[in-house]
Formats: C-alpha cells, structure tokens, sequence
C-alpha cells in the first residue's frame, strides 16, 4: 500500500480521533445558549441545557400534566391558598451539600426579587394574577407556599420550561451578588462553556434519583448512563448535516421535515419525531378596517384546506388542528376537533356577503422559520382559489416580531411557542388590545372565561371552559390555527433511548450510547 | 515616517468618530427591538418595560450614545445585550480566530499567486498562461460557501480525514487546531488565488513590456535575473494594494465560511449580533473592522516605497 495514504490516514486518525470516552454524547445545537442562569436571560436552547442542571419542586410529566420533582409530594390546602411541598431525602446539589428547604426560600425569593429578572415573575407578583404572598420553611424538609387567591396555574407556572423549571439552585451559585454558574441538582453539571463554540455536561456523580421506573417528561427517575455531553454549537443546518453524516456529532435536534427525509435514506441514520405543543397560526388584526368584518375572515378560514397544507408542511408528521389546545393535551377532546373545514363555496358566498372586491390583503411571514414562510405561500394560494388576494411580505424576524407586540399588521403567519397548558395558550391571544396590542383575540366573555380557567383547578371545570374558549374562538376568527408543531430529531443509530414528546426539548438523561460506536 | 504614521493614525480619529455615529443612528433605525427578541412571543408589557430599562434602552438615543461614546473613550465597549459579556475581550477573542485563518490563507495565496503571475506573464499566450488565466478565473468565480461545502464533503465525509465542524484554539492542542482550520484555510487560499494570480499577471505583463526590461536583457541578463530582481519588484507593487484591500476586507470577518465551518469569528458575531439586535456588540465589531482598515492600509502604504521607488513617504 503506497506510503502517503497510510500515512494520510495515520494522521487523519490522529486529527480527528475523538477523546472522548464512549459515553460522550456529541449534540449540534443551532444556536449558543444565552446565559445559565435558570428563567433570567434565555431562549429554547438556554431552558434546554438549563434543565439537565437543576431542577424544580415539580416538573412536567409527558402526559404535560405537572408531578412532583424535586418535591415527595404536594399538598393543596382546601381554600387553594397554600401549597406544602415536602422534599425527598438524600437529594444532593452538585457541590455535594444536601437539599433543604434553606435552599428553595432562597432560590425562590431571589426569584421574586424583581432586580434578579427573572422571565416569570410576572406569574408570582400578582401583576399576572396570582401572587405568592409567603413562602415559609416550617422544618428543613418542608416548603410552605402562600397564594393570594386560588389559582389553577400555580404548579404548571412554577414547571415552564421558559422559567428555567423554577430550578431550585445552591447560594454558592451566586458569588458577589453576580450569577456565577449553577449548582443545581439535576443529573448532570455544567462543565465548559466556550462560547459559540461548545457546552460540554457532565454526569453528576452524586444525582439522587426519583424512585420511578424511569422517566416521564422532566420528571419520574433521570439517572443517566452518559457521562458527558458535548452540545456543539452549529448554526448552518447543512454544516450539521455533515457533522452527523461524518460522525462528528451523534444527535441533530430540530430537523426540518425536508431534511429529515434526506437523512433517514442514510444508512445509519435514524430519526424520531413526536408533536409538539407550539401552535402555528394566521392571525388577523381584527382593527383592520378590512378585516373588522368577521365575514372575511371566516372567509379565508373556509378558503384554506388546512389538512392538506399541514400534510404537506410536515410531510403528514402533524395533522391539522383548529384549536389552541394542542392535539397532545388531555383537555383536547371532541370539541376542540371542530374547525372550520374546507368549504371554497360557503367562502364565496362570506366574501360577496361582505362586498369585498378582491382588495390586497398584506399576510407577514419570515424566514427564520421556514415552515411558517411556506404555509404563507400556501395559505396564498389556496385563497387565490376562492378570490382572496393576500399579498405576502417577507420580514426579518426581529422585525416580524416587532410588528406582532403591537399590532402593526393586517394578517401573519406566526409561531407560538409550546405552552403546556391550554390556559396559557388562550392567554397568548386573548387580551385587552388597547393595553396589550400583540392580543389578537378582543373579546371580554372570553377573557372572563379565561380568567375563570386559570383560577380553577378542578379538571372538569376546566375543560367546559375551554371548550366554550374554542367554540367562541371558531366564531370570533381571531386567527386560523394551523397545527402543532413537530419535533423531529436526526441521530446515528448506536444512540438509544431518545424520548421524543409533547415540548420540543430534547431530555438527554434518557439517552444511552450502543457498545460499538466508532 | 514616524510623523507620516501618527499624522495617518490622527486622521483615522474623526473617521472612528464618524462610523460611530452612523453606526449607533443606522442600528437603531433598523426595525426591531433587542428586548422583545429576548423574550420573544412570551413578552409582556411588564417584563419588556424591565427589560428595556434593564439594558437602557428606554433612554433617550442621543444620552444612549453620549452614555457609549464616553464608555468607548475610556475603552470600555460596554456589554453584549444577549449573552452579558464584556465585549472588549469577546472581539479580541473573536478577532484573533479570523484573523489567524485570514492572515495564513492570504499569506499562502499571495506565494503562490504573485510568482505564478509572474510565470504566466513570461510565457504570454502559451499554454501555462492560458491554464493559469482559466484557473484563476475558474476560482474566482467560485462562491467560497460552495467550495467549503465540497472540502467539507470530500475530506470530512467521504474520506473522514478532517473534521467537519468545531474549533480548537491552537494553545490548547496544536494538532487538533490544526486540523479544524485546514480546511477553512484552504478554501480562503483558493478562492484569493485567483484574484491575486489575476493581478500579478497583468501587472507582470505591463512592466515586461516597458524599456527598462529590453535594456536589462539586452545587457545580457539572465531570464531569471530579469524576471526575479528586475520585474517583480515593479510588477509586486499594484498586487500589493490588492493584497491590502483583500486583506482589510477578509479581516473585517469571514462570516459566510466562519458560518460553514463552524468557527466563532469575527463574522460570525457580527451577523448574530445583527440579528439579535446587539447593539453593544456591533457597534463594537463595526468600529474594530474600521481600525483595522485604517491600520492595513496604513501598513500597505509603508511598504509600497520597498516595492515601488517612485513613492516617498
């Protein structure tokens, strides 16, 4: 064998042989984190990573219902005031002190204290509703939580992902009154960041896990058999195509359907993908002095085979669904799978009702997200069927959502990140447009039934009253909800037990790396 | 030549000045708001409010840029809106990765350009003239994301001898570093060969046409003292400002490769920078790549009097 190319190969080997051990686990992520500090300055990547180090009183279960975490169990006072969260024994931070309840008051009032900024105040202050009026440690075990009324979003608040799980972190976390990293208690600690470069994890040797069998969402056992992961940041999805292709990296989140389908014919490679709760949507600005009339806008919703347009956005991965409550919800029944149906001759016959004149109709989409650029361009057509003229007009997303805080738009072609539960759906459209002009659905018999579903905790209750916000919702054509997005992840075939579900979140405990990886 | 220096670097001063200014107005004309791009759809009126005075943009613009240019004078750049870091270091940092791919891959293209211009000017119309002329067009017209992707292909997929993705600083390990920025090198060789091969040729081709090359040879010079001591030196000089005006643009960011190749440049900020509204941090990048125009030119200008001795400083 000629000499050169053994030793192009020695040196290959010696380039890019990993030194990792064979539990690393190399994932491409789109984009850096932001910072680590749980809920404060953050996006999807940052709660991601955030939430494989700390961890909350409870978490989202898979089922997107909210079950105990770092708490054994949770009592409700019988007046809905009070919350006693009783912590499991043995639960250690990652410098080795134990969890007590010292901890979780001082993680918490550093929460609520407004200098912190944290994303979720809003939801604990009483500015949105409820507020936490006490937080009491009778004994080091035990948290006692104050309300000033009943609220029937307090648990799944103190869950959401976007504040960071509301992870309980140790006061070592905080030097100087400046964030420092985060010693939290999850199964795995933080180790490099470098930035726009990598954020390597590593295994928490001393992680006490639930007793369950296994995990469920963001709770149940997360003990790991990983001992480092390695999430390299990888902004140019054809970049990370090849990274995946040539093995540099195990595991690509967010694949889009296209690429998904490019991939899956490569020998080696597998792909999962589960719905998720985001909601894509058309909104109206129902001020418009065209679209005030509620004629034309059910119009354009009959003009639009929403089935066909989701099958071909997520290549039959999601169905269509008309309702803020996602298809993955327990509150989606029978009622919330009544949309508008495709009905090119009852859009006609609105359209003439209303006296519109084929009058151009501006629809905003972007880029940055491909799927919602082409379900403008389908939306387009398929009313040009009917004898809607929408326009469409590309922005930049920073400007799309500059346009969308205050209204400025005639209709838009929107992404709604994922809330786990429908009252915090609802409460994304509807609103008070004179004080909150993003709210696109006006209408106060909804906002008191929304009011009413957020106070209530009693599961019944509440889905009479979604299913009243849906029906009123069908009626008042705020927006035409599209679908819930999808989650669609890309990994070579060694990599196991990846557990796709309802938040587009990827829970890398679960995941363990197949003897024989290269 | 000193004061020739600090006259040049003094006059850069009120064009620093007067890119700041255009860059903090122009920044802020832009539609969107740095505050609602961290929070996203989930803002509320009342966390954008804290936000916003959280990173003073609810100041009024003109105390906003007296509040930057006062820090800036005193060296501070201030803070990156989006991940809270100084930003001083974070373009040093930034810099000195695309600047050390820049200065190696335009270094390597100019040894290979100017005497393969020279090569091909001397043997005029023949075949190698005519192979290197359609070569360095052939590379000039290729996009450099496109070339990167095919390197990136055929020697990270295909045949697995280099990584694909990643960065590693030289100071932590030199092998591994260097396997990570072969390629981007490469590929910013080629794609500056051909301009540079281009450049050398015509101007080779213009001065082994003047009198004073007749008269070298007809004092019974050798072809090779000829070319090497008697043309290159007056054929170097015009490729050297296309070298300069190269190099200050590449150093300015190679944010489309940097992009392909994963490497966290100068570029590569300057776009997320845009993109997320960071005003600290482009203004930042804005006024580095303007000093270091300012500097490369500067720097062309002391060498052109080596090279072309018709020029006095």
């Amino acid at each position: 064998m000629n000499k050169a190319f053994l030793l192009a190969g020695g040196l290959s080997a010696v380039l890019t042989a990993n030194a990792w051990a064979d539990s690393t686990l190399t994932v491409a992520l789109n984009a850096d984190i932001r910072s680590t500090e749980p809920g404060v300055n953050r996006d999807t990547n940052s709660d991601a990573v955030i939430l494989h180090l700390t961890e909350g009183l409870v978490a989202f279960r898979e089922d997107a219902s909210v079950g105990p975490l770092l708490a054994k169990d949770v009592q409700v006072s019988e007046d809905g005031l009070r919350y006693t969260f009783h912590l499991r024994e043995g639960v250690k931070f990652q410098n080795g002190a134990p969890l007590t309840s010292a901890e979780v008051l001082w993680t918490w009032r550093r929460y609520l204290d407004p200098k912190t900024q944290w994303r979720c105040i809003g939801a604990f202050d009483g500015s949105g509703g409820t507020k936490v009026v006490d937080i009491s440690a009778p004994d080091p075990l035990t948290v006692v939580f104050t309300l000033d009324k009943p609220s029937g979003l307090f648990l799944a608040s103190t869950a959401l992902p976007e504040c960071g799980g509301s992870g309980i972190v140790h006061p070592d976390s905080v030097v100087a009154d400046a964030w420092k990293a985060p010693i939290g208690t999850g199964p795995f600690k933080l180790g490099e960041w470098k930035p726009a470069q990598s954020i390597e994890l590593l295994r928490f040797a001393g992680y006490t896990p639930r007793e369950e069998a296994g995990p469920d969402g963001y709770t149940g056992n997360k003990s790991t058999k990983l001992d480092r992961i390695k999430l390299m940041v990888i902004p140019d999805p054809a970049a990370a195509k090849a990274a995946l292709l040539s093995k540099n990296v195990d595991l690509l989140i967010d694949v889009t359907p296209l690429d998904a389908n490019e991939l899956a014919a490569v020998s080696g490679v597998k792909i999962s993908s589960s719905g998720t709760m985001s909601i894509s949507a058309l909104l109206f600005q129902t001020r418009d002095p065209l679209l005030k009339d509620v004629r034309l806008r059910e119009a354009i919703a009959y003009s639009l085979d929403t089935s066909q347009i989701v099958a071909a956005l997520t290549d039959n991965r999601s169905k269509a669904n008309a309702s803020m409550v996602a298809v993955g919800s327990k509150y989606h029944q029978a009622v919330e799978d009544k949309g508008y149906g495709y009905d090119p001759v009852k859009a006609r016959r609105l359209l003439a009702e209303a006296g519109y004149k084929g009058q151009p109709i501006k629809l905003l989409v972007n880029k940055r997200y491909p799927s919602i650029f082409d379900m403008g361009v389908f939306a387009q057509a398929m009313a040009k069927e009917s004898g809607i003229n929408l326009e469409l007009e590309t922005l930049e997303w920073g400007t799309q959502l500059e346009r969308y805080q205050t209204g400025n738009f005639q209709m838009m072609a929107f992404p709604y990140s994922e809330r786990l539960d429908p009252a915090l759906s609802f409460d994304s459209v509807t609103g008070d447009k004179d004080k909150e002009p993003r709210k696109v659905w006006d209408n106060p018999q909804a906002r008191q039934w929304l009011a009413e579903a957020m106070r209530e905790s009693d599961p019944a209750k509440r889905q009479a009253l979604f299913d009243q916000l849906h029906q009123q919702m069908i009626k008042d054509v705020p927006l035409i909800v599209m679908y819930n997005g999808n989650s669609i992840s890309a990994h070579r075939d060694y990599v196991q037990g990846l557990r796709p579900w309802p938040v587009s979140k990827p829970r890398l405990w679960t995941v363990n790396l197949q003897a024989g990886r290269p | 030549m000193m004061r020739f220096i600090l006259q040049r670097l003094a006059m850069s001063l009120p064009t620093l000045l007067l890119i700041s200014l255009m860059v903090f107005a122009i920044i802020r004309m832009v539609p969107g708001d740095p505050a609602l791009l961290m929070l996203g759809d989930m803002a509320d009126a009342q966390s954008l409010a804290a936000t916003r005075e959280a990173l003073g943009l609810d100041q009024p613009m003109v105390m906003q840029f007296v509040i930057w240019l006062k820090a800036v004078l005193s060296g501070d750049l201030g803070f990156s809106i989006t991940t809270n870091q100084a930003v001083l270091p974070l373009l040093l940092d930034r810099f000195s990765v695309s600047a050390s791919i820049v200065l190696v891959s335009v270094l390597m293209a100019a040894l290979i350009a100017v005497p393969l211009g020279l090569l091909s000017a001397w043997k005029q119309n023949s075949g190698l003239d005519f192979g290197v002329v359609a070569g360095a067009t052939l590379l000039l017209s290729i996009p450099s994301f496109w070339l990167g992707l095919l390197l990136l292909y055929g020697f990270g997929i295909k045949l697995g001898w280099l990584p694909v993705v990643g960065y590693v600083a030289f100071g932590d390990n030199p092998w591994q570093a260097l396997s990570y920025i072969v390629l981007p090198i490469v590929t910013l060789t080629l794609v500056e060969l051909g301009a540079i091969t281009r450049m050398a040729r015509a101007s080779a081709v213009e001065v082994l046409r003047l009198e004073y090359i007749t008269h070298a040879r007809a004092k019974g010079l050798s072809e090779r003292a000829v070319l090497w001591r008697h043309a290159l030196r007056n054929a170097f000089a015009p490729t050297l400002t296309l070298i300069g005006l190269i190099l200050g643009n590449l150093l300015g960011g190679i944010a489309v490769l940097e992009t392909v190749f994963t490497l966290p440049g100068l570029g590569r900020l300057m776009v997320d920078s845009i993109y997320a509204r960071d005003y600290p941090v482009l203004q930042g990048c804005l006024l580095l790549v303007t000093f270091v125009y300012v500097l490369v030119n500067l720097l062309v200008d002391l060498l052109y009097p080596l090279f072309d001795p018709r020029v006095k400083l």
